[in-house]
C-alpha cells in the first residue's frame, strides 16, 4: 500500500474516527503552524489561524473528496484562505475555536505553560532577524504574491504543489511566483 | 537590483533564507484534545449483512442503470415542460349562467376557466370589468354573483339559471352530475352567505341541444323548463322543429312556452306517447307554419284526438290513460313527414294508413288528425 492509498484511507476514517483525524492533525501540524508564522510574523496570530484551520478541516472533513492530491495540500488551503481572510477583513479570526473553547471546555490548569510556550516561540523567532526582514518585504505584497512566494520559499512546497493548494493551473503558478519576485526584487 | 542577475540572487537569497522552526507541543496537545472530544465526528454506521448484501445488488446494478435513469429524467423534464407550458388546457364542459346577463364560461379538466364571454350585452358589459380567465370555476362563479349582487341585480323576483353541457367525450355523465352539483352549491352557498332567496334552476344539457337551441337564438332560460317537464331528448326534438320545419326565430321564441305547455298536457293529460305528443304538435305547426292560429289548431287537434279516443272507448276499448301508448316507430314517423306535404295528404289504404296504436290494439289514424287541423284551418 503506497503512501497515498493508506492517506486516502486514513482521510476516509477520519471522517467519524477521532483517532486517525488525530493522526493527520499530529503529522500536519507543526507545518501549518510554521506556515502561518512565516506567513505573519507573529506566533499568537499563527496559532489562532492554525487552530481555525484544523477546526475548519474537522467540521468539513464529511465532505471532502479524496482526489489524488495530499491532505495537507487541503489544510494548506485552508490556512491560505484564512489568512487572506484575516487580512482583508481584520480581527474576529477565532470564532470556531472560541466555540469550540466554549462548548468543549479547554484546560486552564495548563495557561501558564501554554503562555511560556508562546513567550519562548516569540522570543526563537525574534532572532531569525534576515528572515523577518524578508517577511516584511514580501507583506508588501498583494496578497496573491505573498500567498505564492511563502508557499514556494517558506514553506518549501514544490509548483505542483501550490498550484494544487491555489486551485491553479502549474503553469499559472509559475507566472505567479515569477511576476510577484520581480515586483520583490524592488525592495531589495 | 536590476536585471536578470538581480533576480536570481533574490531567489537564490529566499532559497537559502535560514526559517524559523517553531515547535508548541503544549499549545498542539491542547488543540488535539479540544478537537478530538468534538462532537464534529460522523457517526460510523455498520450495515447489517442483509443491508450490505441489498446494497451489493444496487451498487451492481447502477452501472447498467444510471444511463437508463438520466434518460428517462430528461424525457420526463422534456414532456412536463412542453405539458406544462405548450400544450393548451383541454376543454370539458361549457357553463352557462343567466340572470339576465348571461355569461358562458368554458371549463378545463382542472376546474379553471378557459374562456369567459358575455352571449349577450348586459354579459358583455359585466365580463369587461371581470377576470375570470384561469380561476377556479367556483372562485369564477362566486365573482360573477359578487358583481351582480353589487349591481342590484340578484332581486328576489329574479332567477339564475344555470346550463352545463360537456365538451368532447373526456366527461362523462356522472363526471358532469359532480361539476353541475358542485356548481349550484357554489351558487346557493354564496346566496346563502348573502342572505337573498331567489329561485336557481341548474340544468345538465347536451351539446346538440346548445347547438340546436343557439341556432334558434334561444337562451337557457327559453327552454329549461321544457327541459325539466320532457327530459332532453325530447326536448331537444322540439327545438329541433324550428329548423326541421324552417320557422322564424322570432315566431318560434315567442311560441315556445305554448308548446311547452302544450307537450306537457298532451304528455301527461291526455296519456300520449311523447312520439304521439310530438307529431300533434308538428302538424300543428304544419299547418300554420307562421304560428298565427297555433292554439287553435292545438285544441283542434287535441279535441279530434279525444272524440276518436271516446268512440272507441264507446266500442269497448280502454281508454287513453288507462293504458300507456305505445311509441311509433321512429323511423316510420320521420318517413312520413318527410314524404307527405302538410296540406297535401295523400288518403290512405286500407294496408299503407300510418296509424297510432296503443298497447292493447286501438288505435287512432293520424291521418284523421291532419284532416281535423285541415278541416279547422279550412
Amino acid at each position: 500500500m503506497d503512501n497515498n492509498h493508506s492517506e486516502k484511507d486514513l482521510v476516509a476514517r477520519a471522517k467519524h474516527c477521532p483517532e486517525a483525524f488525530g493522526w493527520l492533525y499530529d503529522q500536519n501540524y507543526s507545518a501549518i503552524l510554521n506556515y502561518c508564522i512565516r506567513r505573519t510574523g507573529d506566533v499568537e496570530l499563527a496559532q489562532d489561524i492554525t487552530a481555525e484551520t484544523f477546526v475548519k478541516a474537522l467540521k468539513n472533513i464529511g465532505r471532502y473528496e479524496w482526489r489524488g492530491s495530499s491532505f495537507s495540500a487541503w489544510l494548506y488551503r485552508i490556512a491560505g484562505n484564512e489568512l487572506t481572510s484575516y487580512y482583508r477583513k481584520g480581527a474576529n479570526k477565532t470564532v470556531s475555536l472560541e466555540y469550540l473553547r466554549e462548548s468543549q471546555g479547554f484546560d486552564p490548569s495548563s495557561q501558564a505553560e501554554l503562555e511560556e510556550e508562546l513567550i519562548a516561540a516569540e522570543e526563537q523567532l525574534a532572532r531569525f532577524q534576515e528572515f523577518l526582514s524578508c517577511r516584511q518585504k514580501i507583506s508588501q505584497l498583494p496578497i496573491k504574491y505573498q500567498e505564492v512566494i511563502t508557499l514556494r520559499f517558506f514553506a518549501c512546497r514544490s509548483l505542483k504543489d501550490i498550484a494544487e493548494i491555489l486551485g491553479k493551473p502549474e503553469g499559472t503558478t509559475k507566472s505567479l511566483l515569477h511576476r510577484g519576485l520581480k515586483k520583490l526584487r524592488r525592495f531589495f | 537590483m536590476t536585471g536578470k542577475a538581480d533576480y536570481e540572487k533574490l531567489q537564490n537569497k529566499l532559497d537559502t533564507l535560514e526559517l524559523p522552526e517553531i515547535q508548541m507541543p503544549a499549545y498542539q496537545q491542547r488543540l488535539r484534545k479540544t478537537l478530538l472530544a468534538s462532537s464534529c465526528f460522523e457517526k460510523e454506521i455498520t450495515p447489517s449483512p442483509f443491508q450490505h448484501k441489498v446494497r451489493a445488488r444496487i451498487y451492481r446494478f447502477m452501472p447498467a442503470a444510471w444511463p437508463l435513469v438520466a434518460t428517462l429524467a430528461v424525457l420526463l423534464i422534456t414532456l412536463g415542460t412542453y405539458a406544462t407550458f405548450f400544450t393548451a388546457p383541454q376543454v370539458v364542459a361549457s357553463l352557462t349562467l343567466q340572470v339576465n346577463p348571461v355569461i358562458n364560461m368554458t371549463i378545463s379538466s382542472r376546474n379553471k376557466v378557459i374562456t369567459a364571454n358575455g352571449l349577450n350585452a348586459d354579459g358583455q358589459t359585466l365580463l369587461a370589468r371581470l377576470d375570470l380567465t384561469s380561476q377556479n370555476v367556483n372562485e369564477a362563479l362566486r365573482i360573477i354573483a359578487d358583481a351582480l349582487r353589487k349591481d342590484g341585480l340578484l332581486s328576489p323576483e329574479r332567477r339564475i339559471i344555470i346550463a352545463l353541457h360537456p365538451i368532447g367525450d373526456s366527461l362523462g355523465a356522472a363526471d358532469l352530475a359532480v361539476l353541475s352539483g358542485n356548481v349550484r352549491r357554489t351558487i346557493d352557498e354564496y346566496l346563502a352567505g348573502q342572505e337573498i332567496s331567489l329561485e336557481v334552476t341548474s340544468s345538465e344539457l347536451t351539446a346538440e341541444l346548445m347547438e340546436t337551441a343557439g341556432d334558434a337564438g334561444l337562451l337557457p332560460a327559453d327552454y329549461v323548463d321544457l327541459v325539466a317537464a320532457v327530459g332532453v331528448p325530447l326536448a331537444w326534438q322540439v327545438l329541433s322543429l324550428y329548423r326541421e320545419l324552417g320557422l322564424s326565430p322570432e315566431s318560434f321564441k315567442e311560441k315556445l312556452d305554448d308548446i311547452t305547455e302544450a307537450i306537457i298536457e298532451l304528455i301527461e293529460e291526455k296519456g300520449l306517447s311523447e312520439k304521439e305528443a310530438l307529431l300533434i304538435i308538428k302538424n300543428a305547426i304544419k299547418a300554420d307554419p307562421m304560428l298565427k292560429n297555433f292554439d287553435g289548431l292545438l285544441e283542434s287537434g287535441s279535441d279530434i284526438l279525444d272524440e276518436n279516443m271516446d268512440e272507441r272507448s264507446d266500442s269497448e276499448r280502454p281508454r287513453r290513460g288507462q293504458t300507456k301508448p305505445n311509441v311509433p316507430n321512429e323511423h316510420e314517423a320521420e318517413e312520413y313527414e318527410s314524404d307527405k306535404p302538410t296540406r297535401d295528404v295523400p288518403k290512405p289504404d286500407a294496408a299503407g294508413e300510418e296509424k297510432i296504436e296503443t298497447e292493447e290494439g286501438a288505435e287512432h289514424s293520424e291521418y284523421e288528425l291532419q284532416e281535423s287541423i285541415d278541416d279547422y284551418q279550412e
